[in-house]
């Protein structure tokens, strides 16, 4: 039987990253992925890292994150067209202002630096937006990436650390005998291991379930959209109206946002990513909020599906039972959060403890959760823009 | 939302045909076609390759609307007919219930005009949106007075606004006789057709009657570059042998103002891959084309697609008649399932063969190669070489080179190195513009050749709304209700103060989360 010392489950970000400083440890990593790289969520997300002010459980994975981001195109040796460009939440609406204003002192009591700015404090950052901003947030810490970049530079980073790679190759099974991990099926056989580590995004849970773990998941699939190149116009990660958008390195404006189906998912199949024609809601709120690129012509959208935890923070959990198998999702914020979330899952996975302090981020928070939350709440698959 | 008995997409030869069965059968059917575009679309190229040089008239709307209309008898004989008909309305997106799409009502069309876009559904579509140019490049095909025979047919025939009176054609299909036929017609010179391979590969007699009007006929050879500065004013020729190896010495000059790419035709499966259709390879059809039946009916049970955009057989450029046919089977299946009394169908329609586009097409590229080198651009918009695409580098505005090689595309995964779209996605060739309408199929034969696999084993680039580059102001939902605007989610949920607040439902309604 082929051996590892672990095996990922999951090639997106997260997974890679995991897999990338476990290699650089000299570990013999096997990557397991049920379609390509970066296929699903990590090649369709936003590409925004937050330093998770609203928080503070995340945060200094956030801040380590944020240092590692600055150094990782040198570190992996391919460009993740990372751009430090600051945070800025707008609001076009009273209310919306309100709530900037409520949030600012949780940011400050993180100790990251926020300012609260008018409406011509919004527009000197990002001079494009509408005349009607009445005034927004702004951290300089924080930015962007390219999500697909940044996946696939983790990939080829891992490989050329020696790290496999093995697309099209589901996990099937988990082997467990005396309370530990002990090889994982797929199928083209078992590989043996003494770690298996979950990063598989949406179908984390069903991974878990292999092992008799619950973990509460939500998938969610969702739109965004890019626009045609333009100049540079700012370099912040924006939140507004309704929207989360950027300004590419190559100039196109990212954007996503809008109502989103909850869905059901499956251990081997390619989950169904339609778009629909919310997309021209989406796009007019781009034009309510940069009036003067209304004529900026649209080139894509897609779909995407991610996992929502119940709390939308992230679960990083080294289980006790069984011993070796390691959890990880970061509730559809995990894009930015994975270099370091990849650190800490290494040191998981090699120490048993992460330097960086993942604590509170473990699955007892949901002991008391009611096993029928997802229909509570209408986030079952079928509900629509709850 | 309006909602139409029959859409038909494209009022070309297929299309025409089949609105016009329907109506005679009784249907109430909706003719929509893009044509006449915008100069801005144009410019995009979409549908077709019309080329950096188009004509100034093509801004007046009124005499082009005039002249495209006037040019389509089968489109006036449809009005006639009662047919509902819009022009100059293009559609860009397609969308139906289904898997992680269940809350929408019904199979709707998405269109748009120069001024807003509009949705509408409908129990019975018809797809037939003609075939895009096969585009390989070569040193100077930015040039203006380059573009290809789809583009071409359409501005020397509909639009009547090509700005060019000498042309070269490339390609000897019979997409490329039939193009140098309609430009001798229109008093174009047709300067030379150039073939790479050793044989005239279309239709013999029209090779011949091509001749005789005094079109000369380059075959085994290929295009080493169109020369000029500010427009194309020449070409340069360069004799290759069996193997596509350039001959020592035989490079030769012919002047020329237009170049025209009759490498091939494609089908343009845009829609019917939107729609969800399935689409699979034959290299009969061009390539990737939609699974029918002799029906002409799609995977989908109500979605139908005829005429090029079905699959281009080399007979159909000379014969219009394959395409009308393939309309009105289409049409009669529509009236059958509306219960209409059609009489029985004979025969599955023969989609006769002829050699692979893809095939001659791969004996072109391969001779562009050699007679052009790797420094080629692929991908006009996000100026992507074919090095720089098979060497998987990242784009120039990274100004990366100090970076490492990744090792190229044979250094993916092999899942990786079979999709075009991870491809697209480390090199940007076909994220611009175009919509990668110029360098698609290129793409594809180079990552073919590349893999050592066959394109049938390639995972084509994946197709996405707008399928028609649209403004915001066009794009955006006029009609938004109140209660989209009052309940549009900010991203995703809040988290509860007392986070972890997973107790109460509650406790989730107000506040924000994190993109």
């Amino acid at each position: 039987m082929e051996k590892a010392d672990a095996v990922v489950i999951g090639a997106g970000i997260m997974g890679l990253s995991a897999g990338y400083w476990l290699a650089q440890r000299g570990a013999k990593v096997i990557v397991l992925d049920k379609g390509r790289v970066a296929w699903e969520a990590s090649g369709r997300a936003t590409g925004f890292l937050s330093l998770r002010g609203e928080q503070p459980l995340e945060a200094p994975l956030a801040a380590a994150a944020e240092t590692l981001w600055s150094t990782l195109d040198e570190r992996l040796g391919y460009p993740t067209e990372w751009l430090p460009g600051g945070r800025l939440w707008v609001a076009l609406e009273p209310d919306r202002l309100a709530e900037l204003r409520d949030i600012c002192p949780q940011w400050q009591a993180a100790g990251i630096p926020v300012q609260l700015l008018d409406g011509a404090g919004a527009r000197a950052i990002a001079p494009c937006l509408s005349e009607q901003t009445l005034g927004g947030l702004h951290t300089t810490r924080g930015g962007h990436a390219n999500p697909q970049r940044a996946s696939q530079a983790f990939a080829w980073a891992f490989r050329d650390s020696g790290g496999a790679i093995r697309e099209q190759t589901p996990a099937l099974g988990i082997t467990v005998a005396g309370g530990k991990v002990r090889a994982v099926q797929t199928p083209n056989g078992s590989i043996s291991t003494p770690v298996v580590i979950n990063c598989a995004g949406p179908q984390v849970g069903l991974i878990a379930a292999m092992v008799g773990v619950t973990v509460p998941l939500a998938p969610v699939r969702l739109e965004a959209m890019v626009t045609v190149p333009l100049p540079r116009l700012f370099d912040v990660a924006m939140v507004g109206h309704g929207l989360s958008l950027r300004q590419t390195r190559r100039g196109n404006i990212h954007f996503n946002g809008g109502p989103h189906e909850w869905v059901d998912v499956d251990l081997t199949g390619e989950p169904a990513k339609p778009g629909t024609p919310v997309i021209r809601n989406i796009a007019r709120r781009l034009a309510e909020l940069f009036p003067s690129l209304a004529n900026t012509p649209v080139l894509r959208s897609w779909s995407g599906v991610l996992e929502v935890t119940p709390d939308q923070t992230c679960i990083i959990e080294r289980l006790a039972a069984p011993d070796g198998m390691i959890i990880a999702t970061a509730s559809g914020h995990g894009f930015g959060l994975a270099p370091s979330i990849g650190q800490a899952i290494c040191d998981l996975a090699l120490d048993g403890r992460s330097q960086v302090p993942i604590d509170g981020l473990g699955l007892d928070r949901f002991a008391k959760l009611d096993p029928g939350w997802r229909a509570l709440r209408r986030w079952t698959a079928g509900s629509y823009n709850t | 939302m309006a909602k139409e008995q029959l859409i038909v997409v494209g009022a070309g030869v297929a299309g025409c045909a089949a609105a016009l069965e329907a109506a005679q059968l009784g249907l109430k059917v909706t003719l929509i076609d893009e044509h006449p575009q915008g100069l801005q679309a144009m410019s995009l190229d979409a549908p077709y390759f019309y080329g950096a040089r188009l004509a100034a008239v093509l801004d007046d709307a009124a005499t082009i609307g005039e002249r495209v209309l006037g040019a389509n008898e089968p489109l006036l004989e449809c009005l006639e007919a009662g047919v509902e008909i819009l022009t100059g309305t293009c559609i860009w997106g397609s969308y139906r219930p289904g898997a992680n799409s269940t809350h929408l009502a019904a199979p709707q069309l998405g269109l748009a005009d120069g001024e807003r876009s509009w949705l509408i559904e409908y129990d019975h579509l018809i797809l037939a949106p003609g075939s895009r140019d096969l585009v390989l490049s070569f040193p100077g095909w930015q040039l203006p007075g380059v573009l290809g025979a789809n583009g071409a047919a359409a501005l020397l025939d509909r639009y009547q606004a090509l700005s060019g009176s000498r042309m070269v054609i490339l390609g000897s299909g019979n997409i490329a006789l039939r193009t140098a036929k309609l430009a001798l017609e229109k008093g174009v010179t047709v300067a030379a057709l150039v073939e790479a391979a050793p044989a005239i590969r279309g239709d013999a007699a029209l090779a011949a009657e091509l001749a005789q009007a005094g079109v000369s006929f380059h075959t085994g050879h290929t295009i080493e570059r169109a020369l000029g500065e500010q427009e194309v004013c020449a070409v340069r020729l360069v004799a290759v042998d069996a193997a596509t190896n350039p001959v020592r010495d035989s490079a030769q000059e012919i002047a020329c103002d237009t170049v025209c790419m009759a490498f091939g035709a494609v089908p343009n499966v845009e829609l019917a891959s939107l729609t969800g259709c399935r689409i699979a390879f034959d290299a009969a059809r061009g390539g990737w084309a939609p699974v029918l039946d002799a029906s002409f009916r799609s995977s989908i049970a109500n979605v139908y697609v005829a005429g090029d955009g079905a699959g281009v057989a080399e007979p159909m450029h000379l014969d219009p008649g394959i395409a009308a046919e393939q309309g009105r089977r289409a049409a009669r299946a529509v009236a059958a399932a509306e219960g209409r009394n059609v009489a029985a169908e004979g025969e599955a329609l023969a989609v006769a063969g002829g050699d692979s586009v893809l095939a001659a097409a791969g004996h072109w590229l391969r001779s562009l190669v050699k007679a052009g080198g790797m420094d080629v651009v692929v991908c006009q918009c996000e100026d992507v070489t074919r090095r720089e695409l098979l060497e998987v580098s990242p784009p120039k505005y990274l100004n990366a080179g100090n970076l490492k090689s990744c090792g190229g595309v044979g250094a993916l995964p092999p899942a990786s190195r079979n999709s075009q779209d991870i491809l697209k996605r480390m090199t940007r060739a076909g994220m611009g513009h175009c919509q990668g309408k110029r360098c698609r199929d290129q793409v594809l034969l180079l990552l073919a050749e590349a893999a050592g696999t066959p394109p049938a084993a390639l995972v084509p680039g994946s197709y996405r709304a707008p399928v028609r580059a649209l403004p915001l102001s066009v794009l955006w939902a006029g009609e938004e209700t109140d209660e989209m605007r009052r309940t549009w989610p900010i991203w995703l949920h809040p988290v509860d103060e007392g986070a972890p607040g997973y107790a109460s439902a509650k406790a989730m309604e107000s506040g924000r989360g994190e993109g």
